[in-house]
């Protein structure tokens, strides 16, 4: 075993992740190399030190920050579940939902403002003057063509 | 209602996932602290990392329905929303900096400078240094690992996760955890040294 694969292996050391059998090879090693027993101390050290760092712990306010956060969130989830099913879709579909209603409101418009002209031309040609019903004047008209 | 007694993590998650605010609550109590450690280990900066912890757990409010105990364990997949909010982060701190500091920067925290790590004279004088002063320092030369490698030795070291679950939070191998920690530890001992 050389020095780099002894260290690479001591880290795994320090963490309790070796097998026996690399276990013993590295200790053997480690008790024969003055430089990969050092590296193994400083390892160790570093570890030891580093476990102190899960102490370190938040203020518990930030836990009650969080509870508050969720709290809110459960809130407004609660409310769009009264409403109905097309209460809940998305503002963006809504938008376009909307978009698209207002497209043919304004759409139907302007057909009606450009074909008006005509419509009044082709119902002053089948219904002129006299009362008659829509249904009477197209009755007329086609026993005209029939009796032609 | 409060949450009664040690339930697992699995359990409590179970049933919050059905609506218990209890539940989730106690969640929220125990695990605070590891998110918060997490994030901060990443980020390096308390703030962002408080923030961090608020968008983690309503992430993880959002898709508890989603938790699977037979894919990972809860600890396991708490851990990978709060490492993908920290990166998120992370890379938003970064652009942030960029905007300030136009100069080419050797990694995410800068060049190690002399005054970071006392000189080579001064080593003596580490027998004496009290526990805290130890620990600033190695938390200071944690900052100048690169993410991956930090993230991995401190999962292990001071969370005590296996090598096969910080896999799975960076996914990735077990045998690139090991190297991570190893270059990690190596590169730190060197830090340390100079």
């Amino acid at each position: 075993m050389d020095c780099r694969d002894c260290q690479q292996r001591i880290s795994m050391l320090v963490d309790g992740e070796l097998s026996e059998v690399s276990t013993q090879e590295v200790t053997r090693h480690i008790a024969a190399c003055p430089d990969c027993r050092r590296v193994y101390e400083r390892m160790s050290h570093v570890n030891d030190v580093m476990r102190s760092f899960a102490d370190l712990a938040p203020s518990s306010a930030l836990a009650e920050r969080v509870k508050a956060r969720i709290a809110d969130e459960r809130k407004r989830g609660d409310e769009t579940a009264f409403l109905p099913v097309w209460g809940r879709v998305s503002l963006a579909a809504m938008l376009i939902l909307l978009a698209v209603g207002v497209g043919n409101l304004a759409g139907r418009s302007m057909n009606e403002m450009l074909t008006a002209d005509h419509s009044e031309h082709v119902l002053e040609l089948i219904a002129p003057s006299q009362g008659q019903s829509f249904s009477d004047a197209l009755i007329t008209l086609g026993t005209e063509e029939n009796t032609r | 209602m409060k949450a009664d007694g040690p339930l697992s993590d699995e359990e409590l998650a179970k049933r919050a996932a059905e609506g218990s605010e209890a539940h989730f609550n106690a969640l929220v109590d125990r695990y605070t602290p590891l998110v918060y450690r997490t994030a901060l280990g990443i980020t390096g900066a308390a703030e962002e990392a408080e923030e961090i912890v608020q968008e983690t757990f309503i992430k993880l409010f959002r898709n508890l329905d989603r938790f699977s105990p037979e894919k990972a364990s809860f600890k396991t997949w708490l851990l990978t929303i709060t490492r993908n909010q920290s990166i998120n982060s992370l890379n938003s701190l970064k652009r942030k900096a960029a905007r300030f500091f136009s100069e080419a920067r050797v990694d995410e925290y800068g060049p190690a400078t002399e005054g970071d790590f006392p000189l080579s004279s001064q080593r003596d004088a580490e027998s004496v240094m009290t526990v805290k002063q130890e620990y600033a320092r190695v938390e200071k030369a944690l900052k100048h690992l690169p993410e991956r490698q930090r993230t991995a030795l401190r999962l292990r070291s001071i969370e005590n996760l296996s090598y096969g679950e910080i896999a799975h939070i960076m996914k990735t191998s077990t045998s690139s955890v090991e190297s991570l920690i190893f270059r990690a530890r190596r590169r730190l001992l060197e830090l340390l040294e100079d």
